[in-house]
């Protein structure tokens, strides 16, 4: 009962305010004045009077003559912080006070607009600079942006927009985090010997060890001189220093988007794909993307950083706006890779599907698979379990370190 | 509720200086209700006792905000505490004063735990609401200082919290994380700012009258309650006097009756009376008396000295306000005998009634004539009389019993104390502006016609003469009341002797020039002279309105006789024979504020020309008045020149006002088209000069140019960081921006800017900016 009460009175009570407040005291004083006729009464009440016309007019003055620019760099990345600037002119004689600057930052992952930067006092020129933490993935042009004032005693507000000729835009990179190790098969991470290394394409080789003969090893790679010390069949083990041809399949269909904000799949997804590929490309591999969302995103296998900076700003803007079955774009993408090329593919929650096997066994491909375990994106938690995952094998929940999940 | 809600509520308090200005308006919220004290020392204790009190809470409040100490909301109860005790307690000074100190005290309580802005606003509140009954209860001009006071403070707080919660939502301020903002010049503007507004609008806009609707009447903690008048009331008895009955006057009367001889000073039935006042605090004005001697009248109660009354009480000093919708006569007394030096009644009947709780209906039937309410209330104490317009029809006091005589004059058991507010309802009639009073019953001639023994006969003769103008008796009284008005003088030092002789003659013919008793007298018995039944009635004059405290305020000086002739078509009609009173005449439209402030002032000045004693002591109140005055009269004549000025340029300065505006929105306009082109001149002049300054000044245009249109080059920003930024705006003028920023990087660090590239870049800043003939 008293809970309710209370929670009456805060309701009451967050009408209170001052724009309110100051009319109905002037009404209240003014029939204390009239009904026993006290001047020193009318005087209180044109005080409040006063007080509110002053307050009404003042913020209209304070916001004239003044123009506000911004900058910001042209890019950035998710989880940088970047330093906004504006630059803010009052012309005339008299300064203004108590300014208000709202802006629309939308890579800071908040919608609206949202008090920037508060400034006491203003004449001529002044700039403030402002550091920012780039939250949202994408190519932003930033909002509308306005200029406040309710001064002196915040009972009015007046607001100035601002217009630009063009707003300034920002390319927002996704987060990319080190990777120091890839499971990719076949690729310098995995040492291999005989035949298997035979049979994959490319790379110079760099002696690893001997070990024991076994059935079915090139008779080539006999260790001729270890055998005679040994008395038994011993053969050399090579690591082949092989550039594999790796191809990010990423999922743009809508209804693979599960989580809010940062938290999204989208998002997870578009990270891991920019540290794989930035990972790939600096071990010497090739990378190539490709995806079918509202358009067809293919990226050709290639080396090299410029490379990865079109892979880089190809997935800053990528959305989750398609409609294709990623298995459909599954069975496209393995078309790019030669055989023993290493798909990334993107899972949402259930194994891949047999399509997607067969499509791997036809083309003697060994894939990285990321799946996502959708239910935690829909949840608030941010702590995921710990879980052990098969080599190539890696399960996402809401919330993961993903430099943790790709170094164990 | 929203967390938004609660959030807006529940905002600490970040700026110190808050608590600092609150204080203030605390402080002189209290120091506002305690203005009106009358006992000086009581309410510098007082003062002192809440300044202090309230600092301790507030630092209590701050620390409390902070580390959230349990000894403070100890403190917070402890007070609270006392405040119902306070309350209790003060329930014997009456219900106002008691919910006043109860306030006080729950904010104090509430100071010792202050932490949120929604504490911040209820304080706010308090202060503003004990302003409020200040404001209420003040008669002083001067109140305005506390109100301008409290503006400059309260401008203050608000300025300092918004900032602080403005401060509280930004990412980034200006001062810093650390910074404070300084507003004192900017709060003294905006405080400049309301007041004046407040001004105008005090003094231009027109009050409604007075609705007076369920208003009850504040006892002030008096009450004039005696038992033998009660049970005087109770029998119905009608007690009737000849000679004088001079009961209720005490010892002063009793000695001044000694002083007359005149035996009839006490009748034996005179009621307890409290003791003597402290001198300057009661006033004796000899003709609230029952008898009174026109050698012991004026202001200076017989003596020389105008500056003072006999009691030491200074003769501009206020006595008694008036809350009336117009200025009124307010009558004490009514005399019917003259023996030739002094007035008083041979017969006095009168009836005790009783009030019923504090209230007394005069007059039960419907009455003829305009309605007026009066409230008054003394600022001194003085005779047992109540001092009201005539007809009156109803009465509120704080007793349980009044006295009515046979000509209506009200009566209380003891002397008036300082204080007291009582409130009468007349019912007053007029003719030509002249108050009248209806009888019921003619009075009895012969009293109204006395005259005294060796009467000069000159003064009949004069009375003849001046009178035979007027047709009726109407018009002979008011000729013979102009003639007065007109042909003698007012003074306050003409107390001539008498001699044992009337001194009318030696006033009519001799010194022409007298006091307001000498006027009356004269006129009432120059009245009488020619058949026409008249009395003298003394009171108060109340016509010195105070705008800006909406009372009007009675002075010692104001201590007033004046003439009532019975005229059988109207009743008795009053007349005003002294020349200093404005007398009565036809209301006039009513003024403005300021014409009344005017008015006002102007009055002030006489009576302080009147009663200025070069030798009196400093007074501060007093210089502070004067001072307040001077202000108001160089604004008013600083109002009247620029009223003069208006009407007589007014078409000029409207014109010339009209020519400003429009030149500056015309500037406003052009000014950019206009610095457009003195770019483009400065550009054209260097074309033909220097290559390298000429590549410059085309790059300096060039940034200027788009600097106006919204497209600054930060400072941070090199050449071609900006150049990138100006051609994703503008891609059309990409190469011309290009070719124009190489000239300038070449012409600023290599100085290899050839002059045969002038007319190339020449075009090119006409095709950057967007314009034809380059």
């Amino acid at each position: 009962m008293n809970e309710q009460l209370d929670e009456r009175l805060e309701q009451w009570l967050r009408h209170v305010t001052l724009r309110r407040a100051i009319p109905t005291l002037a009404l209240i004083v003014f029939l204390i004045a009239w009904n026993r006729g006290i001047a020193l009464l009318y005087g209180l009440q044109a005080l409040l009077i006063a007080t509110f016309l002053i307050t009404y007019l003042a913020p209209r003055f304070n916001l004239r003559r003044i123009s506000v620019a911004r900058s910001l760099p042209a890019s950035a990345q998710v989880g940088e912080t970047l330093t906004m600037e504006y630059r803010l002119e009052k012309s005339g004689l008299r300064p203004s006070y108590m300014l208000e600057l709202f802006d629309t930052l939308p890579f800071t992952g908040e919608a609206g607009q949202r008090s920037v930067a508060f400034i006491d006092r203003l004449k001529g020129v002044d700039r403030l600079r402002l550091n920012l933490s780039c939250e949202l993935r994408g190519e932003h042009r930033l909002g509308e942006m306005s200029l406040r004032s309710s001064y002196p005693l915040g009972i009015h507000e007046s607001r100035l927009r601002l217009n630009e000729e063009k707003a300034p835009r920002i390319l927002v990179y996704p987060r990319t985090f080190p990777i120091h190790s890839l499971p990719l098969i076949g690729s310098s991470q995995a040492p291999i010997s005989g035949s298997m290394a035979a049979s994959s394409a490319g790379g110079g080789e760099l002696f690893f060890g001997i070990r024991e003969y076994r059935h079915g090893d090139n008779p080539r790679h006999v260790h001729w001189s270890a055998t005679a010390k040994r008395d038994e069949l011993v053969v050399k083990q090579y690591e082949y220093l092989q550039h594999t041809h790796i191809v990010i399949v990423l999922d743009l269909n809508r209804r693979s988007l599960y989580g809010e904000g940062r938290h999204t799949t989208i998002e997870y997804m578009m990270s891991i794909a920019a540290s794989v590929a930035r990972f790939a490309l600096s071990q010497g591999h090739q990378v190539g993307l490709f995806g079918l969302g509202e358009q067809r995103i293919q990226v050709p296998l290639g080396q090299g950083e410029r490379h990865y900076r079109n892979i880089l700003e190809l997935l800053a803007r990528l959305q989750a706006d398609g409609d294709t079955p990623y298995h459909q774009v599954v069975h496209e993408a393995v078309e790019m890779l030669p055989q023993g090329g290493v798909p990334l593919l993107f899972e949402m929650n259930a194994a891949h599907t047999p399509e997607q096997s067969l499509d791997m066994y036809r083309h003697h491909l060994r894939p990285l698979r990321v799946r996502f375990n959708t239910s935690s994106f829909l949840e608030e938690r941010t702590t995921s379990p710990r879980r052990a995952g098969g080599a190539g094998n890696y399960s996402v929940y809401r919330g993961d370190d993903l430099s943790e999940l790709f170094n164990p | 509720m929203s967390e938004e809600g609660k959030l807006a509520h529940d905002l600490p308090l970040g700026d110190r200086r808050i608590y600092f200005s609150l204080w203030g308006m605390l402080f002189s919220a209290a120091m506002a209700r305690l203005a009106g004290e009358t006992e000086t020392g009581m309410a510098l204790m007082s003062l002192l006792f809440w300044g202090v009190m309230f600092a301790i809470a507030l630092y209590g409040g701050r620390n409390y905000a902070q580390t959230q100490n349990i000894i403070w909301k100890k403190a917070s109860d402890t007070a609270a505490v006392i405040g119902i005790l306070s309350f209790t307690l003060s329930l014997l000074g009456g219900m106002t004063q008691a919910l006043l100190s109860l306030l006080l005290w729950m904010q104090l309580a509430k100071c010792f735990t202050m932490a949120n802005q929604r504490d911040l606003f209820f304080a706010i509140l308090t202060s503003f609401v004990l302003l409020i009954f200040s404001a209420s209860e003040s008669k002083e001009g001067l109140f305005i200082l506390f109100i301008a006071l409290y503006s400059l403070l309260g401008v203050y707080t608000l300025l300092l919290h918004h900032a602080d919660k403005a401060r509280l939502r930004a990412l980034v301020t200006q001062a810093g994380d650390g910074g404070r903002p300084n507003f004192p010049a900017s709060t003294l503007l905006l405080t400049g700012a309301i007041l004046a507004c407040a001004a105008l609008l005090f003094f231009t806009v027109p009050r409604p009258s007075a609705g007076n609707l369920g208003a009850q009447l504040d006892d002030g903690g008096h009450d004039y309650y005696d038992q033998r008048w009660e049970e005087e009331a109770q029998n119905g008895e009608k007690s009737e006097t000849r000679e004088e009955d001079d009961r209720d006057e005490g010892e002063e009367g009793g000695r001044r009756a000694q002083r007359r001889g005149d035996s009839a000073a006490d009748s034996g039935t005179k009621p307890p009376r409290p003791e003597p006042e402290e001198p300057g605090e009661s006033l004796d004005y000899p003709g609230f008396q029952a008898q009174f001697n026109l050698d012991e009248t004026g202001t200076a109660g017989g003596g020389d000295d105008t500056t003072q009354t006999a009691e030491g009480l200074p003769a501009n000093a206020i006595v008694l306000y008036l809350q009336a919708p117009r200025s009124l006569y307010l009558r004490g007394r009514i005399f019917e005998h003259f023996d030739g030096e002094s007035w008083s009644n041979r017969v006095q009947r009168e009836r005790k009634h009783l009030l019923e709780y504090g209230r007394y209906q005069i007059s039960p039937g419907p009455r003829q004539g305009e309605e007026v309410k009066q409230v008054i209330e003394t600022a001194v104490s003085m005779e047992g009389v109540l001092f009201a317009t005539p007809s009156a029809v109803e009465l509120g006091f704080p007793g349980s019993v009044i006295a009515i005589d046979q000509d209506g004059s009200l009566r209380i058991p003891r002397r008036l104390e300082a204080g007291t507010r009582y409130e009468v309802t007349s019912q007053v009639e007029e003719v030509n502006g002249r108050t009248i009073t209806r009888v019921d019953n003619p009075p009895e001639r012969q009293r109204f016609l006395q005259l005294p023994s060796g009467l000069d006969p000159r003064i009949a003769q004069l009375a003849a003469r001046v009178m035979a103008s007027g047709s009726t008796p109407l018009e002979a009284a008011t000729a013979l009341e102009r003639h007065l008005r007109s042909e003698y003088e007012y003074s306050l030092e003409s107390a001539f002797s008498s001699q044992n002789h009337t001194p009318l003659a030696r006033f009519l013919f001799e010194e022409r020039r007298g006091h307001c008793e000498y006027f009356a007298s004269a006129m009432t018995v120059m009245l009488r002279t020619q058949g026409i039944p008249a009395r003298l009635v003394t009171g108060f004059s109340a016509n010195h309105y105070n705008p800006i405290t909406g009372y009007y305020e009675v002075r010692a000086l104001d201590g007033h006789a004046w003439t009532e002739a019975y005229l059988p078509q109207y009743g008795w009609v009053s007349f005003e024979p002294t020349p200093y009173y404005p007398g009565f005449m036809p209301e006039e439209a009513q003024a403005n504020t300021l014409e009344q402030l005017d008015d006002y002032l102007r009055r002030m000045e006489e009576i302080d020309a009147l009663t200025t004693d070069a030798d009196a002591p400093f007074d501060l109140y007093e210089e502070l008045r004067r001072i307040l005055l001077a202000v108001v009269s160089l604004l008013k004549e600083a109002y009247h020149a620029i009223a003069g000025t208006l009407t007589q340029h007014g078409p000029f300065l409207a014109a010339a006002l009209l020519l400003l505006i429009a030149g500056g929105y015309l500037y406003q306009r052009l000014r950019k088209r206009l610095r457009d082109r003195l770019a483009l001149w400065r550009v054209a002049r260097s074309r033909d000069g220097d290559g390298n300054r000429f590549a410059i000044t085309c790059y300096r245009e060039m940034e200027a140019w788009f600097s106006r249109r919204e497209l600054p080059r930060s400072e941070a920003e090199t050449v071609e960081e900006y150049l990138e930024r100006l051609v994703e705006s503008m891609p059309g003028r990409g190469d011309a921006m290009e070719h124009i920023t190489n000239g300038f990087t070449n012409a600023r660090y290599r100085g290899a800017q050839s002059d045969e590239h002038n007319q190339a870049l020449f075009s090119s800043f006409y095709a950057a900016i967007d314009k034809k003939g380059g």
